[in-house]
């Protein structure tokens, strides 16, 4: 179905409206991430003990 | 870290979790990072990336960079598949070299390092430095940047990026699943993308050539091979890779895989590093199809420059046997996968009589300032002989040639960096007592060798500097000595302490004044060698402030004189390559880098190639920059 022009417009104006609330909201529940990893010192803080770890007796151009 | 850009910026509104999954509420890291998604392009591709960008999503889902299709099926000839031993191989040690749309866009692949490029800012063009050659790094990065070989003339003079050939519809295409091989990709760029019509162009060898020669025969330059890669697992559990050797050559091959727009009948090859017991950790004969496939395979260098050794004369190529892959190349197993590569002795295109042969005057070469290994086999026991190994402690420690003394020219010779004058030569009688406290005379036969040609090639600088009377470099280095099967000793040496009578040549050192004074004097080429990289302003030494490089220099890497492992090319080659830049003998040259060390290794072989006017800018970049921007405090 081939709908008017107008209406057509008013469809993505709807659509864009809620994916910009749903981008707000989500980027809001993220706060959590963002304190710590925008914060060095707090990266720093919670950094895994364990680190990938990487056989000595690799060798060779690659 | 996440930067504030990001989290401004259209991805960074998305929020973290719709992507990475996890819980954004939680206050702690264990309930926040609790079904978390690390790398959502690989694990949540569709949600991740997919929600917007589904058409690319879809193509790059099935890429060659994400799935490895055509690696597999090659393998999969070798093996015959079907075998879960060899899965697991495959995975363990072959596996992490793929990635998806976060390893181009936004962090470094993790099988490199991982972490963010950019603050986890979304980069349509990747970068050159951190994620390209991150990963393709050894073979093309470091040939296209002058880390082997001269570089790329598309890097040099034309600046171009990967992507300025390997364009998204390339990198994000689909690979059909019976794909043979990543240059069936329909996708794939040519060199006749830029360069149309060549045959039709001036240039008569395009024409007799286009069609019938791969393009890179005739302007690639000597490349790496590597042989016999070996894996398993190492007594703490990790995966390791081996591989036993590397050489740096060139070697034409007959194209035994045509597509219809490469259906030429000759082509370079590169000895890939499979060896027939590559799994051998995992099962008996785990390739036990090694022949179907060849391991020597076409390739493409990365070095292209429009004048070559090469294309310098008809009969570089024609008539010359070892240009071509023999059998004398192949391994003893792997004979009989080669055989449709290897190019028959009538198939060597006969010399062309007609073209003379290139003129190089190579009368004022110092041969004498380069000995091979045979020549020190048959001269180790000379008393006037002292050798001076240049590696590190553990190198020289784990075996060296026998009675070879051992000298860091870089911590010894040079002031330290928290000096006035950072990593420039020591006062010569500072030097000279240094060196005779080591054992070494100015009237020794002085040879000095490592496995990368450059400290030793400073270190003869040095020697020449201060009026050493006979010096050599070893040509083939510790490689090229334990190829030859000549013994090593793990027995340090030290020499009796002797006097070093100094004679030094204050004229071979210029200073930054000196350097000011002639950036524009005619007859003076102030040549920069390092990297293209770093000359080219990507990257910067450690010590240096920022990127740059002198203005007016001319960039030729240092890769550019000697090739891996101390190899050095034959006389006429290098002078012919160097003229090809502007760089001649009857010029006053002025090699500059970083620390001076390379402007070093670069004065030993010009001088070894008869240049009588050259010169070492001893405080390089990182001295020059500060003379530039704080003259107030200029050292010289």
């Amino acid at each position: 179905m081939i709908l008017p022009k107008q209406f057509r417009f008013l469809l993505h104006g709807v659509s864009g409206l809620l994916l910009s609330m749903a981008l707000v909201c989500s980027a809001g529940a993220d706060q959590g991430c963002i304190d710590c990893h925008s914060s060095q010192e707090k990266l720093i803080q919670n950094l895994s003990k364990e680190k990938p770890k990487k056989s000595a007796m690799t060798s060779g151009a690659g | 870290m996440v930067s504030q850009e990001f989290t401004d910026s259209e991805h960074g509104q998305v929020g973290c979790t719709e992507c990475h999954a996890g819980n954004g509420d939680a206050q702690d890291k264990t309930a926040a990072h609790k079904g978390m998604i690390p790398q959502p392009s690989f694990n949540n591709l569709d949600d991740a990336c997919g929600d917007c960008h589904d058409e690319i999503v879809q193509g790059v889902s099935q890429s060659l960079h994400f799935s490895l299709s055509t690696f597999t099926t090659i393998m999969a000839s070798r093996t015959g598949g079907n075998d879960a031993h060899l899965d697991m191989a495959q995975e363990r040690h072959c596996g992490d070299c793929h990635t998806s749309c976060g390893g181009c866009h936004v962090s470094r692949p993790k099988n490199v390092g991982g972490g963010f490029v950019d603050g986890h800012n979304f980069n349509k063009r990747p970068s050159i430095l951190e994620q390209c050659t991150a990963c393709h790094g050894s073979r093309v990065g470091n040939e296209y940047m002058g880390k082997r070989g001269q570089g790329d003339v598309h890097a040099l003079k034309g600046n171009m990026h990967c992507v300025a050939c390997h364009t998204q519809e390339e990198l994000h295409a689909p690979a059909p699943a019976d794909l043979p091989g990543r240059y069936h990709l329909a996708q794939k760029p040519e060199c006749t993308d830029c360069h149309k019509d060549l045959e039709k162009g001036s240039i008569r060898d395009h024409e007799i050539h286009a069609g019938k020669v791969q393009c890179q025969v005739c302007h690639s330059q000597t490349y790496t091979n590597c042989y016999s890669c070996h894996t398993g697992m190492d007594k703490d559990g990790l995966p390791y890779y081996t591989t036993q050797l590397d050489k740096e050559t060139m070697k034409i091959g007959l194209n035994t895989d045509p597509t219809p727009d490469a259906d030429y009948s000759y082509m370079l090859v590169r000895h890939v590093p499979v060896d027939k017991e590559l799994f051998a950790h995992y099962a008996d004969n785990a390739l036990k199809q090694f022949d179907k496939v060849p391991n020597w395979k076409r390739t493409s260098p990365h070095n292209i420059q429009r004048k070559t050794w090469q294309n310098a004369n008809c009969n570089h190529c024609h008539g010359n046997r070892e240009l071509f892959l023999s059998d004398s190349d192949l391994l003893d197993y792997e004979i009989k996968a080669n055989q449709r590569v290897v190019v028959p002795d009538n198939r060597v295109p006969a010399l062309v009589e007609q073209a003379p042969a290139l003129s190089v005057d190579t009368s004022a070469v110092k041969v004498g300032r380069l000995k091979d290994t045979q020549w020190l086999k048959a001269n180790l026991t000379r008393k006037d002989l002292v050798i001076i190994d240049v590696r590190d402690k553990a190198s020289y420690d784990a075996g060296h040639i026998p009675g070879a003394i051992l000298l860091d020219p870089v911590t010894e010779l040079r002031w330290p960096w928290d000096s006035e004058t950072p990593q420039q030569l020591l006062k010569p009688e500072v030097i000279a007592d240094i060196l005779g406290k080591k054992g070494i005379s100015n009237t020794a036969h002085i040879l000095v060798y490592d496995n990368d040609a450059w400290r030793a090639a400073f270190t003869l600088s040095v020697m020449e500097y201060m009026g050493a009377q006979r010096f050599s470099f070893l040509k083939d280095g510790i490689q090229g000595w334990r190829l030859a099967g000549y013994e090593l000793s793990k027995t340090p040496v030290s020499l009796p302490p002797t006097q070093f009578k100094a004679d030094p040549q204050p004229g071979f050192i210029v200073d930054n004044e000196w350097m000011s004074k002639n950036l524009d004097t005619p007859g003076v080429e102030i040549v920069d060698i390092r990297t293209l990289d770093q000359s080219k302003k990507l990257a910067k030494h450690a010590r240096a402030l920022k990127a740059g490089r002198i203005p007016g220099s001319i960039k030729f890497p240092i890769y550019g004189l000697y090739m891996d492992h101390a190899g050095v090319k034959p006389a006429e080659q290098l002078l012919h390559t160097l003229a090809n830049r502007g760089i001649t003998p009857d010029k006053t040259v002025v090699l500059t880098c970083n620390t001076g060390a390379w402007a070093g290794a670069g004065f030993f072989m010009l001088r070894y190639l008869g240049f009588e006017n050259v010169r070492m800018h001893d405080a390089s970049w990182v001295g020059w920059e500060r003379f530039v921007r704080y003259p107030e405090c200029r050292q010289p």
